[in-house]
């Protein structure tokens, strides 16, 4: 199989829908304080879907209300601006790729993506990162993958086909069957979206971290780290799942110490059962 | 696939009154359990067990579920 271009991607990039205009103003959001609870209450309400899955996610057993939450606004008191944005986000990004035929388990991999977004928050609060724009760069840190999937199927189930032959990591046979990888085609995509070119670099960046270890600790230090530990809590339940090779210089320079990663591993655990289902359920 | 409770209930402070006379039949499944968690543990971290990386996350995850490092 020839390998892709930059030209392929990109080209395919634009025939694919248009990123939903909600997802665009939320993320964008992110780098704005200004954003108050009742716009954003305001710009969900206007979408059924996502109002259901917020009030089933504000209704879950997680959050143990005494009485239930049948508002967005209401929701946005008792889950808070982030949470009630991340829902958002996470919410309209997957119902915007569906769920597919062909060779991605797409619930695992969003299974996945909402466990890298969550623990990504859970190592931002521990190392001064902005939690919003960690959990965001988690959810969307593999969006190369679900669009090699779904716009380049064919060249994906030949990927899928030589990961099962070599059992090797999905980079290296993304590497080998097309030149190219989910992290590369990422870059390309979130710069088509305009998304911020902090977020840009850090998807692009989340398997091969800057290796110098003077660097300061980088977004992509977090979610290369969050990636790792996603899948070492096997939050995706895919039977041929595998950790990801880790950077000991990103591990080292985020500094977390066995206490901050039993946090970590709470705060990533405990949620995720009822996101994905007040999401997917 | 890991069961968060099922290492934890091996755990002799997990049972702070004693483990009663009925649960003794209970051990070789826990002991089963514990194996079989060892054994996903072991498929999760192939790679890098194969590269030869010692990643910190294969003893601090058995860590969180309350078990030891395979």
């Amino acid at each position: 199989m020839s390998p892709l271009s930059v030209n392929d991607v990109l080209a395919r990039v634009r025939e694919l829908p248009a990123l939903p205009a909600l997802v665009i103003e939320l993320i964008e959001s992110l780098d704005k304080e200004s954003t108050s609870a009742e716009q954003l209450a305001d710009k969900i309400s206007n979408d059924q879907a996502l109002v259901a899955k917020t009030l089933r996610l504000a209704n879950s057993s997680f959050y143990g209300m005494s009485r239930e939450i049948t508002s967005v606004a209401d929701a946005a008191t008792v889950l808070g601006l982030r949470t009630i944005r991340n829902i958002a986000i996470a919410a309209v990004l997957a119902e915007h790729f569906g769920r597919g035929d062909g060779m991605l388990d797409f619930d695992a991999f969003w299974r996945h993506s909402l466990a890298t977004a969550l623990c990504s928050a859970a190592i931002a609060r521990e190392t001064g990162f902005e939690e919003g724009m960690a959990f965001t760069l988690g959810l969307l840190h593999d969006v190369g993958r679900l669009v090699l999937a779904s716009a380049f199927a064919e060249q994906f189930s030949q990927v899928v086909a030589h990961q099962r032959a070599h059992d090797c990591p999905s980079l290296e046979a993304e590497r080998a069957v097309l030149g190219t990888d989910h992290a590369a085609i990422g870059r390309l995509i979130t710069e088509q979206w305009h998304f911020s070119p902090k977020l840009v670099a850090a998807i692009a960046g989340h398997h091969e971290p800057p290796d110098e270890a003077d660097a300061r600790p980088s977004l992509s230090d977090l979610v290369h780290v969050a990636d790792n530990i996603a899948h070492a809590l096997d939050l995706s339940k895919l039977e041929g799942d595998a950790v990801p090779l880790l950077s000991m210089t990103a591990w080292t320079r985020l500094g977390l110490d066995e206490i901050k990663c039993q946090r970590v591993f709470a705060q990533t655990l405990a949620p995720h059962g009822a996101l994905c289902a007040a999401l997917f359920g | 696939m890991f069961h968060p409770t099922s290492a934890l209930d091996a755990r002799p402070e997990a049972h702070p009154m004693g483990r009663p006379a009925i649960d003794a039949p209970a051990a070789p499944a826990t002991d089963e359990r514990k194996a079989s968690d060892e054994a996903r543990l072991h498929h999760l971290f192939r790679h890098a067990l194969r590269a030869g990386q010692v990643n910190p996350l294969l003893h601090l995850v058995p860590a969180c579920r309350g078990a030891s490092a395979p």
